[in-house]
């Protein structure tokens, strides 16, 4: 079963992550991120 | 050209841009939906296309789409491209990309295909590691 609280939550971090990552003033050159989300009681 | 491992990371990616930028032409491209109306639509051009690679390899074989004048790439979640099976697919369109680009990958894990994906196809880049919290010199990240 899926619990769509939860989904709603993790999705909710994802689009706030991709927001943070959009505010990062990028240079002009290649860039590799590395990022993982963690998510803690 | 945003290339993304699953067709619900591509929706939200498309709908990141339409929201963030609505002035863009964006599409998403993705398989299981009518490949007509996605050719349609890309006959007009359009300034973002985020898809899956297997759909964007379909739609370039079939000539709707061409890859000749993008300026910025972006490989999401690279490392569950791998574990979805797409590594040979995200090759072939890293190859018909200009060799004049700006190439943004982004990845949770470092495996071997990441990092020779890295070595090939990315240009001495600037890695910003957001799990061990380093910041590269000359960059500031800003929290709203």
């Amino acid at each position: 079963m899926i619990d769509l609280g939860f989904c709603r939550v993790v999705n909710e971090v994802i689009s706030y992550v991709k927001y943070v990552l959009l505010c990062i003033r990028l240079p002009n050159c290649d860039v590799l991120f590395r990022l993982e989300i963690l998510i803690r009681n | 050209m945003v290339l993304a491992p699953t067709r619900e990371l591509a929706r939200q990616v498309e709908k990141e841009f339409r929201e963030s930028a609505p002035s863009l032409d964006t599409i998403c491209l993705y398989g299981g939906t009518p490949i007509g109306q996605q050719m349609r639509q890309l006959d007009y051009g359009v300034d973002v296309a985020v898809g899956t690679p297997g759909r964007v390899i379909d739609l370039m074989k079939r000539g709707a789409l061409n890859l000749s004048e993008v300026q910025f790439v972006v490989l999401d979640e690279a490392d569950q491209m791998l574990q979805v099976g797409f590594a040979e697919d995200v090759e072939i369109i890293l190859e018909k990309l200009p060799e004049k680009r700006q190439s943004m990958m982004f990845s949770a894990t470092m495996p071997s295909w990441i990092r020779s994906l890295t070595k090939k196809y990315l240009n001495n880049p600037l890695t910003v590691d957001l799990v061990s919290s380093i910041v590269p010199s000359g960059i500031s990240y800003n929290f709203e």
